[in-house]
């Protein structure tokens, strides 16, 4: 699974989620948690559960954020959303020092109703959250990451800035964890849905430290995440060259157009064009 | 069976969507009452929905009713449901 673009939607929203299947998207969220008010809570997690039981999927992947381990709705969203087969489970409050037991409610369902397991990503969106990822990378239930920052900046009491700076650590922290246990790693919203140059810069500077992909609040933000995430003409035509010259020379390590050219910048080149493959960009 | 104890309702107004509320009647009968801007053309198909829906829950001695804006089977299906379990 890789993606470029994961956009929330809003669980109890109908009309929302009957035009999600034509947006573009690789990922929908419908959302059990944040976006639903308590009293709508029930009403979401059954909508979504008969969206995902009628709803064409082979164009995208339809994820649901369920509400959190510690809240009354966790138990009645897990028997209400896991028969009807989501691609993955997006878990909020994601934590080390709580993960096991979030997995064992899961697989406790799974067992009963006879499914196959669930992908789960892990919400990191705390302090304990991004202190502890490592413990959740190394599950093996865990199947990727998203960075929430809105909910990690509250925890750490700290104002958001318009570049993000304040995010760095957390970035870092949870998309090395990721990358070094080769799991999918999606960065936190931009929540200035009006500037969408804005939410270019940040996605293009969190491709740059390697997240594969961005959460999105409008539809319009997953134009931009999946052009930026995919690959580009420029490293394209560059990997094609090296491949080209690799095949070649036929050597461990060669010099190509001044660079030294060795397994490390091969490999690169060969993730490039395995990307440009799967988003159909190769001519 | 289940049979309602208190109104429940689900859904909303808004398009694509539709409000459904579940009332206790005084009979084992379940009575569905729609309304829709499509019942002309849809009105069978959406009484099916209804109708498998609280069969599918078992529910008896109900008045169900919908107001349809337009929702898809599956909208349809989950605001019956939710009305429902809330009545019960």
């Amino acid at each position: 699974m890789s993606i470029r673009s994961a956009l929330f939607v809003p669980g109890n929203s109908a009309a929302m989620v009957l035009s999600s299947p034509v947006l573009s998207a690789d990922a929908i969220i419908l959302d059990c948690e944040d976006a639903i008010a308590i009293a709508a809570k029930d009403s979401a997690s059954l909508l979504i559960k008969h969206t995902l039981l009628h709803l064409p999927r082979r164009q995208k992947e339809y994820w649901v954020r369920i509400n959190p381990l510690d809240s009354e709705f966790f138990h009645q969203d897990l028997i209400n959303v896991l028969p009807a087969r989501p691609d993955a489970l997006l878990i909020p409050k994601a934590n080390g020092d709580e993960w096991r037991a979030v997995v064992n409610a899961i697989e406790k369902i799974e067992k009963q109703f006879g499914l196959l397991p669930v992908r789960l990503i892990a919400l990191i969106e705390s302090a304990l959250g991004v202190l502890t990822c490592e413990k959740v990378a190394r599950d093996e239930r865990c199947h990727g990451f998203l960075l929430g920052g809105e909910d990690f900046a509250s925890d750490m009491g700290i104002v958001r800035r318009e570049d993000n700076r304040e995010l760095l650590y957390a970035r870092y922290q949870v998309c090395t964890w990721a990358k070094a246990f080769k799991k999918l790693c999606l960065d936190t919203p931009y929540t200035d849905i009006d500037n969408l140059s804005g939410f270019q810069s940040d996605c293009e500077f969190s491709a740059s430290i390697g997240f594969d992909g961005k959460a999105c609040i409008h539809p319009l933000q997953a134009d931009v995440a999946n052009e930026v995430y995919a690959v580009s003409e420029k490293q394209i035509l560059w990997a094609k060259e090296i491949l080209d010259e690799t095949e070649r020379q036929n050597v461990g390590v060669f010099s190509y157009k001044g660079k030294m050219i060795d397994r490390p910048v091969i490999l690169r080149a060969r993730q490039i064009i395995e990307k440009a493959k799967k988003w159909g960009l190769l001519r | 069976m289940n049979r309602p104890i208190r109104t429940g309702i689900a859904g909303t107004l808004e398009s694509n969507d539709c409000q459904v509320t579940v009332e206790p009647s005084h009979d084992d009968t379940v009575t569905i009452r729609l309304e829709s801007v499509v019942k002309a053309r849809f009105g069978h198909q959406i009484e099916k929905a209804i109708r498998d829906t609280c069969d599918q829950m078992q529910l008896t001695g109900a008045t169900v009713s919908v107001n349809d804006k337009g929702a898809l089977d599956f909208t349809i299906k989950a605001r019956v449901e939710t009305a429902v379990k809330r009545s019960l």
